[in-house]
């Protein structure tokens, strides 16, 4: 078996030299012929020696020129069984372990805030074409908006159109943009970092309370296909005809099989494309509206309880449907989330999902208290969205002639792989992490 | 306490003629229209294909049709849906 190892070595001039060019070089490569040997051990000639001072704790400058001792990096063969020898000849043997970043999970502090993302998103360069979400409509099909909140945040008034406007049905709820601060003020304050001159309009699906379902933060999914029949009339006849483009941002979903019908019930939801909300995703779609859904937050090691430790084929439902641009998180270091959920989908709906890649877990509206991060793949849709948003603000690009179908296409070919090959798919980023200044030039913008 | 409202389905409807009514939904269906949840409504779902949705008292569902392609549809899964934020990390089910 070969084992990665750390020798800690005496000082040697060649260790010295290659440290001291190391510092200008990094390319620079040991010459295992001109140190001491160390028997059994393959010292790897690409890492260049790292001064360690007199390797103690308060001991000598860690310098090149001043330090006693260098940590160089090597391999031993050794006995399936055996472990390697503790000492190399003057050298200490250490281990060398595979390490990986730490993930993101639920309980993680914020990893860093809206202006990283904007940031990140080259926001600044997207804006420099002109696209900015100017007369494109953002549908937050969520908990509702709470306009006062946004205000405070942003330090003014985002646009916002109550008129075209979604209002459930019942009691009589809040006026457009007046919700409770929750979810969906989250989810509209994040469509704003890439597309601040969008017009929000109110979708508060999670907040209807028909007969047979609902709470204060969730509803059932009839809300959700009475909104959207909404939107279509609304987009072919009524308010939201007047705008350029419309964005259905959807940070929600299902967590688990059992809140649903039987396997094999011809009604079921989760897994079955024909069911009237999934047929009906592919419906809003082909009219024009750009339909974005999170993937979920079923994602290994860090899963939602609700999941109940179910992270294999996790994208379920309409986030499952081809005609939608599903979307997986990161964090602002471009690490997935560690609850991001992965692809590919639930047997029998469209495999290769996630799509795309945002970020998520950063410091932004705070709708759940000061210092909490908004987080879940529920923030990394909201500000794909403003992307989508954004991109929208171009006339030359009008659903008419770029259908959402085209559009993620190009997202897709567009997105910055991060594991394997550029522009193909994995279960983690889809196709990688959005970039908009590379769709927008890709479409010529 | 008042009385709680009737436990309702989800059905769809196929018509060739562009959205129908209330009643014209709950004929398709063989309920009377007061048995259709007018607050819901009548719902596109697929308005190019004729496809429309409404939700109908469980009581009076009519039973699956006897012709493998009738007019209409159900009942279909009308599942709870939730933020997928914050992430919770308890056992609790929503």
């Amino acid at each position: 078996m070969r084992i990665p190892v750390i020798l800690v070595v005496p000082a040697h001039e060649h260790l010295r030299a290659i440290a001291s060019e190391a510092v200008n070089n990094p390319a620079v490569r040991l010459n295992p012929t001109e140190v001491p040997p160390y028997p059994d051990f393959q010292l790897d000639a690409s890492f260049a020696p790292v001064p360690l001072g007199s390797a103690q704790l308060g001991g000598l400058e860690a310098t090149p020129q001043q330090s006693q001792y260098f940590a160089v990096r090597g391999h031993i063969e050794t006995g399936d069984d055996a472990a390697p020898p503790e000492r190399a000849g003057d050298a200490g043997v250490f281990s060398d372990p595979q390490i990986r970043p730490m993930l993101t999970c639920g309980g993680s502090p914020p990893v860093g805030n809206a202006t990283t993302v904007a940031s990140l998103l080259h926001v600044t360069q997207v804006q420099a074409k002109h696209l900015d979400g100017k007369q494109v409509a953002v549908a937050i099909v969520d908990t509702g908006i709470n306009l006062q909140h946004l205000q405070q945040k942003i330090g003014h008034a985002p646009h916002f159109d109550g008129a075209a406007s979604w209002m459930p049905p019942g009691s009589p709820p809040p006026a457009p943009g007046s919700w409770p601060v929750n979810h969906g003020t989250m989810c509209a304050f994040d469509v704003l970092i890439a597309a601040p001159h969008a017009i929000l309009i109110d979708f508060p699906v999670l907040s209807a309370h028909y007969p047979g379902g609902g709470s204060i933060m969730s509803g059932t999914l009839s809300a959700a296909l009475a909104a959207y029949g909404f939107m279509l009339g609304s987009r072919a006849t009524g308010q939201l005809r007047k705008y350029h483009a419309v964005v259905a941002s959807n940070s929600w979903g299902i967590f688990h099989p059992t809140w649903d019908f039987p396997p094999g019930h011809p009604g079921r939801y989760c897994d079955n494309p024909n069911h009237p909300f999934n047929i009906q995703v592919g419906a809003v779609g082909r009219a024009g509206i750009d339909v974005i859904f999170a993937a979920g937050n079923c994602g290994a090691p860090c899963a939602d309880g609700r999941c109940q430790g179910r992270t294999t084929g996790a994208i379920m439902g309409a986030s499952a449907m081809p005609d939608v641009l599903t979307i997986a998180g990161c964090d602002t270091h471009d690490h997935r989330v560690g609850y991001s959920s992965q692809g590919p989908s639930i047997a029998n709906m469209y495999q290769y999902k996630p799509d795309i890649t945002s970020y998520t877990h950063f410091l932004g509206s705070e709708a759940f208290g000061i210092g909490t991060p908004d987080s879940g793949t529920s923030a990394a849709c909201p500000v794909t969205s403003g992307c989508v948003a954004a991109l929208r603000t171009s006339p030359k690009i009008p659903p008419t002639s770029l259908p959402p179908s085209a559009l993620f296409d190009i997202l897709r070919k567009t997105a910055r792989q991060q594991s394997g090959p550029p522009h193909s798919w994995n279960g983690d980023y889809g196709f990688g992490i959005i970039d908009p200044v590379a769709a927008a030039t890709a479409m010529h913008l | 306490m008042p009385e709680s409202p009737p436990a309702v389905e989800l059905m769809t409807v196929t018509v060739p003629h562009g959205k129908p009514t209330l009643a014209e939904a709950a004929k398709q269906l063989g309920v009377a229209t007061e048995d259709v949840d007018a607050a819901f409504g009548v719902v596109p779902v697929d308005p190019d294909r004729g496809i429309y949705a409404v939700q109908v008292r469980a009581d009076r569902l009519p039973k699956q049709p006897e012709r493998p392609f009738s007019d209409y549809r159900g009942p279909w899964s009308n599942p709870p849906i939730a933020p997928l934020g914050p992430v919770q990390d308890d056992k609790k089910k929503n």
